[in-house]
């Protein structure tokens, strides 16, 4: 597992744990990120539990487990959060947040003791690092792919935590972690984009929150992460994708004969 | 490390193991209630043939099958004691089952960071740690007394002794439920002694039921089958507490294991 320090300034960091080289091949590959300001802690998507040893091993580098404070959920599924309850079970005092569509469902997770989560409304809000840490912003994207989806923002370094929206399927882990040519990375957002993502509508409307927002960085769960330009790039290319356009194969002959 | 993980997954799938015995325990003890029916049928069947005979000679049987007629009655609490004690034993399964997958989770996290740790040259003092089980709480302290533990900054050594501290509090939680699941396989073994009872009962009363019916002229047929039916039925019996037995005996060898912190291969 790699990890990397995003931003680091007035003692506020972002560090991105993924690339694991010893990961199953059938286990898809995600970027885990935290935020330690002032020593204090949160993490966002924390991954599956399958790769958790090498997430909890890598990031006992940068902050103390009893001073991570906070979990964001992106959305439900496995590969963002299957390992909450081993996070939980480390430090119970964490504050756990995702969407109030899926709290019951994330809860499941659980492997003794009752995961509580906080409910994010649909229309987002701020999550503070601790009780004296910054503010971060859920930013609504809903179908983006999830029917309960969030991004986060974090208005002091300017980088927002896009979930699945920019994510990639690159071919290994010596991909870069930051994106250095666009056009060629398109052809490794493409398909991901084309069949996770269920609704044009919802993706273009959470490119219109997001230009409003202008992050410097989109740090996506999979794949690799926007800086400068790429960010523009990403977003332009985002705007103009129809998604969410699988009509179906054509019956076969004997199908219809039977109908 | 890798042998770490074999032990580890074994470790695991004995304890998932006695999910398998709780099942085998509670299949015999719910197929005695079906054999407490053909039991009551014989009762049943007898008290038809005694009241056949003349001249009030039919009477010593009557009160023979009646004791027999008891029998369902008498198995049903000592099936349902068995079937109580099975559900404690499979939620004891299930959280022994939690508790040492999520300590499995800790030590390879553990061991991950510590072989990240260790610069290549000096990779091969880690497998001075491949005769280490993990399965005991020594084996966990030793891990903690080895170089690459604790040749790391303030930080990373600080959250390696939270995350030991974390593996040894599950490692007493799961010895602690080990116990228990001991326990009640101790409880379902003396349950059997209730059953064991039964049958010995209902043999005593075949051999009666025969014995009164050698003065029972062409009644006699009839009475000694129903003994020596009961007396098939008793053999059923024994059959299935003695399955029971093994079943019982095969989770408390795997316990006794278990809570040394060796595995069973078999």
């Amino acid at each position: 597992m790699q990890s990397k320090v995003l931003f680091n300034k007035d003692d506020h960091q972002w560090v991105v744990i993924g690339r694991d080289p010893e990961k199953d091949d059938h286990v898809i590959d995600t970027n885990e990120y935290v935020i330690i300001h002032r020593g204090h802690a949160m993490l966002l998507d924390p991954g599956g539990i399958q790769i958790f040893p090498q997430v909890l091993a890598e990031l006992a580098k940068y902050v103390r487990m009893q001073d991570i404070k906070v979990i964001f959920a992106s959305h439900q599924d496995p590969d963002i959060c299957s390992s909450l309850a081993m996070w939980l079970d480390l430090n119970p005092a964490i504050k756990t947040y995702c969407s109030w569509l899926w709290t019951g469902f994330v809860s499941h997770f659980s492997t003794g003791a009752v995961i509580t989560l906080n409910p994010i409304p649909d229309d987002g809000m701020r999550i503070k690092i601790g009780e004296e840490g910054p503010e971060m912003e859920a930013v609504p994207a809903h179908y983006c792919h999830s029917s309960g989806n969030f991004s986060l923002y974090d208005p002091s370094a300017g980088i927002l935590f896009s979930g699945d929206i920019g994510g990639a399927l690159v071919p290994d882990h010596h991909a870069s972690l930051l994106v250095t040519d666009f056009e060629q990375h398109i052809q490794y957002m493409r398909g991901f984009h084309l069949r996770w993502m269920p609704s044009t509508t919802a993706l273009r409307g959470w490119v219109q929150r997001v230009r409003a927002i202008k992050p410097k960085t989109i740090c996506p769960q999979h794949g690799s992460i926007f800086e400068g330009e790429n960010v523009g790039k990403l977003l332009d290319w985002l705007e103009s994708l129809e998604v969410g356009q699988w009509k179906g194969s054509a019956p076969k002959s004997e199908t219809r004969a039977a109908a | 490390m890798a042998a770490m993980h074999d032990v580890l997954s074994l470790f695991k799938r004995n304890i998932n193991q006695l999910f398998g015995i709780t099942v085998d325990i509670l299949n015999v003890g719910r197929s005695l209630q079906q054999l407490s029916l053909s039991m009551q049928i014989l009762a049943n069947n007898g008290v038809v043939q005694a009241a056949k005979i003349p001249g009030g000679k039919g009477r010593p049987m009557l009160a023979l099958v009646e004791i027999l007629n008891n029998t369902p009655k008498e198995i049903r609490p000592e099936v349902e004691a068995l079937e109580h004690l099975c559900a404690g034993l499979a939620k004891v399964t299930a959280s022994s089952s939690n508790i040492v997958w999520r300590y499995h989770q800790l030590i390879a996290s553990l061991l991950s960071a510590m072989t990240q740790g260790e610069p290549s040259s000096k990779s091969k003092s880690l497998e001075t740690l491949s005769h280490l089980r993990f399965t005991t709480a020594a084996d966990v302290t030793q891990l903690t007394q080895h170089p690459a533990f604790t040749a790391v900054g303030g930080l990373e050594r600080e959250n390696r002794l939270y995350l030991v501290h974390h593996c040894q509090a599950n490692l007493t939680e799961l010895q602690e439920r080990l116990k228990e699941a001991l326990r009640c396989l101790g409880e379902t073994h003396q349950a059997l002694n209730g059953l064991k009872m039964i049958g010995l009962t209902a043999r005593y009363m075949a051999f009666c039921i025969s014995s009164e019916a050698a003065g029972l002229a062409e009644a006699e047929a009839n009475f000694k089958n129903l003994a020596a039916e009961i007396s098939r039925v008793v053999d059923d019996l024994d059959n299935k507490t003695r399955a029971m037995k093994d079943a019982i005996e095969h989770g408390q060898e795997l316990l006794g294991l278990l809570l040394k912190g060796h595995t069973y291969a078999k």
